[in-house]
């Protein structure tokens, strides 16, 4: 049992450093520099907004539940459709109660994991992908602001990739301890922290 | 350094990791060829849009499946030895060469190989996780790219601008430029160019009691 579950660790861990590498050169690629708004400041930016880190580790830990294909589609897919968020808030579309509906995916994809939700794959990506346009749309609209756009958008894209493995490996190693109520524990409190931030 | 350039071979690289079945007698003659054709024709990219289009193509190429990969594969190594060579034509150039730097591509490469081979099922989710940032990194700078301007940021980048000394006195002209007041002696004649009485109009001409 013991070999099993570090052999996992292991397999994890690989996965984890292999896309991180390309974190790396990417970051590297973009001349950092320590200038705000730039790579490490959009890097920073979903993991300091509590609302964000919160919504996204929920998606990679409901796709580790989930399991199967989802394990990879929704983590793929969140980001995807945040970055054509993000353009509609680069290009000054405006988007309605944006705010509202980040608070919102907190309580809807905590509570779907508390429950261990099980939909068809297409309504979990399509659930995923409707906050993830809400959430792209408030990093897009920030962006041209920043020092430096290009490294800010590459930064905050590989911190939210991130904390979805995040999720995903929280819910693949301690998420199935107990029968998996470590995962639903987790996604009620992520549910409760949504319903803080509506009323707040 | 523009490393940012040479990720395209890290990409290719990955990519030709995780193909089950690479025509490796067809990609490596097409990426050495596009490779020639990115380093000897004059292609004159802004660095923006070479970026947003090298993100794409790269997230592209990783989060298509193995099926696609395969078919995609030929098209992908010509356009990435594109990418590449244009690099190492700009590399060329650059006074502060790193050997180390230009070698941090290659650290994706071999976690690809050292992935593929050990764990090719992990490895493949890894990858398309990899592309999906690539591909929304890259959606996005296309649209920080074709954004216009912001008028106050270009302001505050304007050389012109720049040079404005507001701790002396000065006047806004209706047109956008600057006249600045001469500060002189008392007994110079103050006047403005085009607007010779406008100290008279705002002061009087009576002197001082």
């Amino acid at each position: 049992m013991h070999a099993y579950r570090l052999r996992k660790v292991l397999q994890f861990g690989l996965a984890f450093l292999g896309a991180a590498s390309f974190s790396v050169a990417a970051a590297q690629a973009h001349a950092i520099g320590a200038n705000a708004g730039g790579f490490f400041s959009g890097l920073e930016h979903p993991v300091f907004g509590i609302d964000h880190l919160l919504a996204m580790f929920a998606v990679g830990l409901w796709g580790a539940q989930i399991g199967g294909r989802s394990l990879w589609e929704l983590p793929v897919a969140f980001p995807l459709i945040m970055s054509l968020g993000g353009a509609l808030g680069i290009a000054g579309v405006p988007l309605p109660h944006v705010e509202i509906l980040i608070a919102l995916s907190m309580l809807v994809l905590g509570l779907a994991v508390a429950v261990a939700w099980r939909p068809a794959p297409w309504l979990s990506i399509a659930v995923v992908g409707a906050f993830a346009l809400f959430h792209g749309h408030a990093h897009g609209v920030e962006l041209p602001s920043s020092a430096n756009p290009l490294a800010y958008a590459a930064g905050f894209v590989v911190a939210t990739g991130l904390i979805h493995i995040a999720g995903i490996g929280f819910g693949l190693i301690i998420g199935k301890a107990w029968n998996g109520k470590a995962s639903r524990a987790a996604g009620a409190a992520i549910g409760l922290a949504g319903v803080y931030f509506l009323m707040a | 350094m523009m490393l940012d350039r040479l990720l395209p071979l890290a990409c290719i690289g990955v990519a030709l990791a995780t193909v089950p079945n690479v025509q490796w007698r067809w990609v490596i003659p097409l990426v050495l060829a596009g490779v020639a054709l990115g380093y000897f024709l004059p292609l004159d990219i802004p660095q923006g849009l070479f970026l947003a289009a090298g993100f794409i193509a790269m997230g592209g190429v990783l989060i298509c499946s193995n099926i696609w990969l395969e078919r995609f594969i030929a098209p992908a190594a010509l356009l990435f030895g594109v990418l590449a060579g244009h690099a190492l034509n700009s590399l060329a150039n650059e006074p502060r060469f790193s050997v180390l730097q230009a070698a941090l591509p290659a650290l994706p490469v071999i976690i690809a190989v050292l992935g593929r081979a050990f764990y090719r099922g992990w490895f493949g989710i890894a990858r398309r996780i990899a592309g999906s940032w690539l591909l929304a990194a890259g959606v996005m700078m296309l649209a920080l790219f074709f954004k216009p301007p912001d008028a106050a940021q270009t302001a505050a980048h304007d050389p012109a601008s720049a040079m404005h000394d507001s701790s002396r006195p000065h006047i806004h002209e209706p047109d956008g430029s600057i006249t600045y007041l001469p500060t002189g002696r008392a007994d110079q004649p103050v006047t403005i160019p085009g607007k010779p009485d406008f100290i008279e109009r705002k002061f009087g001409t009576g002197n001082e009691p």
